[in-house]
């Protein structure tokens, strides 16, 4: 059974294959009759990377991921009340939950970068005052849920996750650090905040209490919080690590696993009332389901992982069929996602919600899809524009001074909304350290001399660079850091 | 002659302003209340906060925040005028 649908696959493919074997004929001929030209051969050379970079862009693993990711930015955009979320940053709130929901927020209400600086401007003067609005600044560009998606499948969860914790983390510091630098908030406000604490801990005994007596709720938790473990489960069991562990079918075990996921999610329609939430975790549960590492087939140069480079070698083997024939089936296990989740929303939810959820994501997808497009083009262009080493000299080690480079090439650089993604992925293979590369990731979207220049018509000279200072500094620190945790390469000076 | 009373669109740089204040002008058409209603649209980033808006795009009526974060239907801004 298996075997009949790799064939299929593989026979659908038999016409792409030719195609790019075609244009690389081509591309030598070229080379023969004008040796003398080298310019033109090595315009093919820009083009045909551009190409390829496209190639991989388009591949069906990078679109299982994003086109729920849009979907999910979509449903954001209607399905969350947003005003709600702002009164948690108003002027009353307590620096306990303001700070927090500044950093989270940047998640669910700034799916646009163009209501970034309102939202910010807002938050500063009528709201929770400098620090959470800092927090926010720093926080809404780098955990949007299309360049988390984006990062993790081009260049790697680990960086992806480790952007979007870091971030989190990050604005909180930051947003604390420029609030006692420059002790914007009102003195009266501490009172109110012992006040409050007080009042805090009464609220959280009576919520305790009536957790205690609503079974229901806890179950319904419970089934939530499995959900989203199993969506983890999937996405990160590597069929590396089972066989490690002495399974000897590991995609039937991953298959299983998957299983029950979609069991739960069928669970959670029926148990939990709240339709947003519903939605939400079924689409959450698709994204899992793409990026998940469920393969049936398996190669010596290929276990399904996302770290695939495109290249003419590559498309020719074996390996490229397999990997499709995987692909091949991730995409009916996200059909069968998909459709579950239409059949809920079209019976729960009113056609005109739908509707405008509907438009909400396309308006996405016209937003974005041309600049990730001539992002990828132009990455793969400029990866052999550059002379090779010339990266791996430069950026190569984890050393103060080559993430300082990164970080200060995120600045000077500007790139539109998730364009920043392919142009790392690029550096990446001509041979950037991983550590640089989370540097650089954290900074680019943070810091722009645009946004600089923006922001210091809101904020003033005097803590415009002192922001600027701190997010630099704090870049650095994170890239080493990541370099030397994760990727385990030891700390150097330059 | 009664003063204009002032519609604001606050929003810059995204269609959906646009389309807001599109939106706002033809509300005000369709109703025949062009003289006693006058459409601006606000782009001064800077002073928003000073407006009560924080998420854009926003549409005030006469001094109040009517609705903000999402664009309002023509329908639903001629009831309100």
């Amino acid at each position: 059974m298996i075997h009949k649908i790799k064939f299929s696959i593989i026979g659908l493919l038999d016409l792409a294959i030719p195609l790019c074997l075609y244009i690389e004929n081509f591309r030598y001929e070229i080379g023969e009759q004008l040796m003398v030209h080298w310019f033109w051969i090595k315009l093919g050379e820009v083009l045909l990377g551009g190409g390829l970079a496209l190639a991989d862009y388009l591949s069906l693993h990078v679109l299982l991921c994003l086109i729920p990711a849009f979907f999910i930015a979509g449903a954001m955009m209607v399905f969350i009340p947003k005003d709600a979320i702002v009164k948690y940053m108003g002027k009353d709130s307590k620096r306990i939950v303001a700070y927090p929901v500044a950093a989270i927020s940047g998640l669910l209400l700034a799916v646009c970068s163009c209501t970034v600086l309102p939202l910010f401007a807002g938050i500063k003067k009528k709201g929770a005052g400098l620090g959470p609005a800092m927090t926010f600044l720093f926080s809404a560009p780098a955990i949007n849920i299309l360049a988390i998606t984006y990062t993790g499948v081009l260049i790697g969860m680990d960086i992806a996750i480790a952007r979007a914790i870091i971030a989190l983390g990050f604005s909180i510091i930051i947003g604390l650090l420029m609030e006692v630098i420059f002790k914007d908030r009102k003195k009266e406000s501490k009172e109110e905040e012992i006040n409050n604490a007080t009042s805090e801990k009464l609220e959280e005994n009576k919520i305790e209490e009536r957790k205690q007596i609503n079974l229901k709720q806890i179950s319904q938790f419970a089934l939530v919080f499995l959900l989203l473990a199993i969506g983890v489960l999937i996405a990160f069991l590597n069929r590396n690590y089972l066989l490690d562990w002495g399974v000897s079918n590991p995609s039937l075990i991953q298959t299983i696993i998957w299983g029950v996921g979609v069991l739960l999610f069928i669970g959670c329609t029926f148990l939990i009332k709240n339709r947003s939430l519903n939605l939400f975790l079924g689409l959450i549960y698709l994204l899992f389901t793409g990026t998940s590492q469920i393969s049936y087939f398996t190669s010596e140069s290929s276990d399904g992982s996302t770290q695939i480079r495109y290249t003419i070698e590559y498309l020719k083997s074996e390996a490229f069929r397999i990997d499709l024939a995987n692909m091949g089936i991730k995409t009916v296990l996200s059909i069968v996602v998909a459709v579950i989740i239409i059949i809920y929303v079209a019976r729960v939810f009113e056609k005109e919600e739908t509707k405008e959820w509907m438009n909400e994501t396309w308006s996405f997808v016209k937003m974005i899809f041309p600049y990730l497009i001539l992002g990828v083009f132009i990455a793969g262009m400029l990866g052999e524009l550059i002379p090779e080493n010339f990266i791996q000299n430069l950026v190569g080690e984890n050393t103060v001074v080559a993430n300082t480079i990164g970080v200060l090439f995120g600045v000077v650089a500007y790139f539109p909304t998730l364009m920043e993604v392919p142009i790392a992925r690029m550096f990446l293979d001509l041979g950037m350290s991983r550590g640089v590369l989370l540097a650089y990731l954290l900074a680019d979207p943070e810091l722009s001399i645009q946004s600089i220049l923006v922001t210091r018509k809101f904020i003033g000279d005097k803590k415009n660079i002192v922001y600027v200072l701190l997010v630099i500094i704090f870049t650095v620190t994170a890239g080493l850091l990541f370099g030397l945790i994760v990727s385990k390469e030891p700390i150097g000076f330059i | 002659m009664v003063e204009k009373k002032l519609i604001q669109v606050v929003g810059k740089g995204c269609q959906k302003c646009e389309k807001q204040f599109e939106i706002a002008v033809k509300a005000v058409e369709e109703s025949g209340k062009t003289d006693e209603y006058y459409v601006e649209h606000f782009t001064d980033i800077s002073k928003f906060a000073d407006l009560d808006v924080m998420l854009t795009p926003a549409l005030r009526i006469d001094g109040k925040v009517v609705i903000e974060g999402r664009v309002m239907g023509v329908d639903k801004v001629k009831a309100l005028l």
